[in-house]
């Protein structure tokens, strides 16, 4: 049981936008508030980015490597590969 | 359709191994002669290669995605320009907070490169020492970056003009210039722990995140594409930065209490920088999305614990002294660094005003504790002197802290005195130092060799080392003009130049 909570900043942009749907479907619990210019994403434990629900969302290929282009800031550790982003608490 | 079939990409794993193994062993030069520094802080690595980028970040994607970042900023940065949309930000005032930005954080953007280019050298290991030179772009990229999208500034608003030259001389800039000259001073691991762990982790998300979603707050996108576009960087350098803590820490049990030590300092070092993000946060944002008090909740009590916690099964431990300060002065810290800041802004290259009602009341809303007991009743004395034209400027020189440089304006507040200034002292070699607080204290004392060598600004005026002793004659030394850069905003040319832009 985790108690600490993780975190992703996105910018507010159409990816943004999208990538935060996609966590929203995938991510039970989470908690997601628009702030100026960027949205705050937060949850017990870990967020996962799947590239395939992000894919779906966008209507286009996504790679989980163009996370970087509007990821802001985050809380947690991180664990990347082809399929999928995760940033995770350890504890 | 066999001959437009591709070939099979390798996936990320076996791509980087190809792509970042590509150093080799000295074979006519000893290893410690061409690696000198990796023994002298006693840390010890048995095998360099168990390091892997969590990124898995290879030359050919970090080109690619960087590029793309590029085109996007500028592109905004064009568009900002070619609007006027300097026009539309919400008060001039908020145009100092990017001066202090520009003179104070910009150049420290460049001594990173300067650090991580040395430590990508001085490293053994492939994977570590290429992350580490894509470190140094990424950070030479912010330089130029706030330098280009600030410069639309300098066209229309005093106090731009030159940067440089201020972060090495004016008094308050002295802070961030000896953060990161202590940091860059160090020892390879221990600037990676200052500036990977301690500063990009816990400290740059509280620097980038609320003031650059204020930025936006405050019309001024061209900042904050800047701003995130660079912290999108910071975001690959905090998990680097773990990362590398995690494997010191995981390759001998000899390492855990020197990096301890290391953590514990320059979290402490990070949060009392800070306090300049503090004010501007509170103070120099005409609208603030977010108070420093609530950022300390989200990236203090919240981020940098949980980061604390997954370091604990190595032998890590929460610097309780330190978050606790941190805690307790929440409440308190924008508005006394502001405190100070307004009584020397005669001496500043950045303007300086008093809250009006309206902010007063946001004021007294974020902080119910301590606005209206402790700042409130100071401010609207401030303001009486200003209606009877009496406005205070400190003509003194205060004392200021031997570790972090900021002057001695903190009050008790852990002692439950908020009302009532303290300060600390050490003695070394039969001379007396002075520290804001006992965090500096200890990191002094840790070190007095190092800290006695620091280059304190009231010392250097006094020893005639800055233009002379009076204050025209240092401003001049400052290349700050004046009744032009400096003094309050009312009555400014900046005030004038925004009351034209606004009517025409
Ligand atoms: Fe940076
Ligand atoms: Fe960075
Ligand atoms: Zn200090």
């Amino acid at each position: 049981m985790s108690s600490s909570v993780a975190l992703l900043c996105l910018q507010a942009t159409e990816d943004g936008r999208a990538i935060a749907q996609a966590i929203k479907e995938d991510n039970e619990g989470v908690i997601i508030t628009n702030k100026p210019a960027m949205i705050q994403i937060e949850r017990e434990g870990r967020i996962e980015v799947n590239a395939s629900t992000v894919s779906e969302v966008l209507g286009r290929e996504w790679d989980p490597e163009e996370l970087q282009l509007v990821l802001i800031s985050l809380g947690g550790q991180v664990e990347e590969d082809d399929e999928q982003f995760v940033v995770y608490w350890d504890n | 359709m066999s001959i437009n079939q591709r070939k099979k990409r390798l996936n990320k794993k076996e791509q980087y191994k190809y792509m970042t193994r590509l150093g080799w062993d000295p074979t006519y030069q000893k290893s410690e002669d061409v690696y000198p520094y990796l023994k002298m802080e006693g840390i010890k690595i048995h095998d360099w290669e168990a390091w892997e980028d969590p990124f898995r970040m290879t030359m050919d994607s970090y080109w690619k995605l960087q590029a793309e970042k590029d085109k996007k900023l500028y592109s905004i940065i064009d568009a900002f320009a070619q609007n006027n949309a300097q026009k539309n930000i919400s008060d001039a005032r908020y145009v100092n907070a990017l001066k202090l930005f520009l003179t104070g954080v910009t150049p420290l953007e460049y001594k990173v490169v300067q650090g991580f280019s040395h430590v990508a050298r001085a490293f053994r290991g492939e994977g570590a020492s290429i992350a580490c030179q894509m470190q140094a772009i990424d950070e030479l990229r912010h330089f130029q970056t706030q330098v280009h999208t600030m410069s639309h500034y300098n066209k229309y608003f005093d106090g731009f003009h030159d940067y440089a030259k201020a972060h090495d001389r004016v008094w308050y800039l002295s802070v961030p210039k000896s953060f990161g000259d202590d940091a860059s001073t160090a020892g390879p691991f221990e600037f990676l722990t200052a500036i990977s762990f301690s500063f990009e982790f816990v400290l740059t998300s509280l620097l980038f995140v609320p003031f650059m979603s204020g930025a936006a707050y405050n019309g001024d996108m061209a900042t904050v594409t800047f701003g995130f576009s660079a912290q999108s960087d910071e975001s690959r350098h905090m998990t680097l930065g773990l990362s590398a803590i995690k494997f010191i820490l995981e390759q001998d049990p000899d390492n855990v209490p020197i990096v301890q030590e290391w953590m514990d300092k320059w979290l402490w070092r990070g949060y009392r920088l800070l306090g300049l993000v503090a004010m501007m946060m509170d103070y120099m944002l005409p609208n603030s999305p977010t108070s420093w008090a609530e950022s300390v909740e989200l990236y203090i009590e919240q981020n940098c614990i949980a980061l604390y916690k997954d370091l604990e099964r190595y032998g890590i431990e929460l610097p309780t002294d330190t978050i606790n300060t941190i805690i307790a002065e929440k409440g308190h810290l924008s508005h006394q660094v502001w405190n100070i800041f307004y009584n020397h802004t005669n001496a500043a290259a950045f303007h300086t005003w008093m809250p009006d009602e309206e902010k007063m009341n946001w004021l007294s809303e974020k902080y119910p504790d301590t606005f209206d007991k402790y700042y409130r009743p100071m401010f609207e004395r401030y303001i009486e002197l200003e209606k009877k034209g009496e406005r205070f400027y400190s003509e003194t020189l205060p004392i200021i802290c031997q570790t972090c440089q900021i002057p001695l304006g903190f009050t008790d507040i852990e002692g439950g005195n908020p009302h009532v200034y303290t300060h600390e002292t050490s003695e070394f070699n039969g001379e007396k130092f002075h520290f804001c607080s006992k965090g500096c204290k200890h990191v002094f004392e840790k070190q007095p060799e190092k800290y006695t060598q620091a280059w304190l600004p009231p010392h250097q005026i006094f020893q005639g080392n800055c233009g002379g002793a009076t204050i025209p004659e240092v401003l001049k030394w400052y290349k700050i003009e004046n009744g032009v850069d400096n003094l309050d905003y009312v009555g400014s040319p900046d005030e004038a130049m925004w009351n034209k832009l606004k009517n025409n």
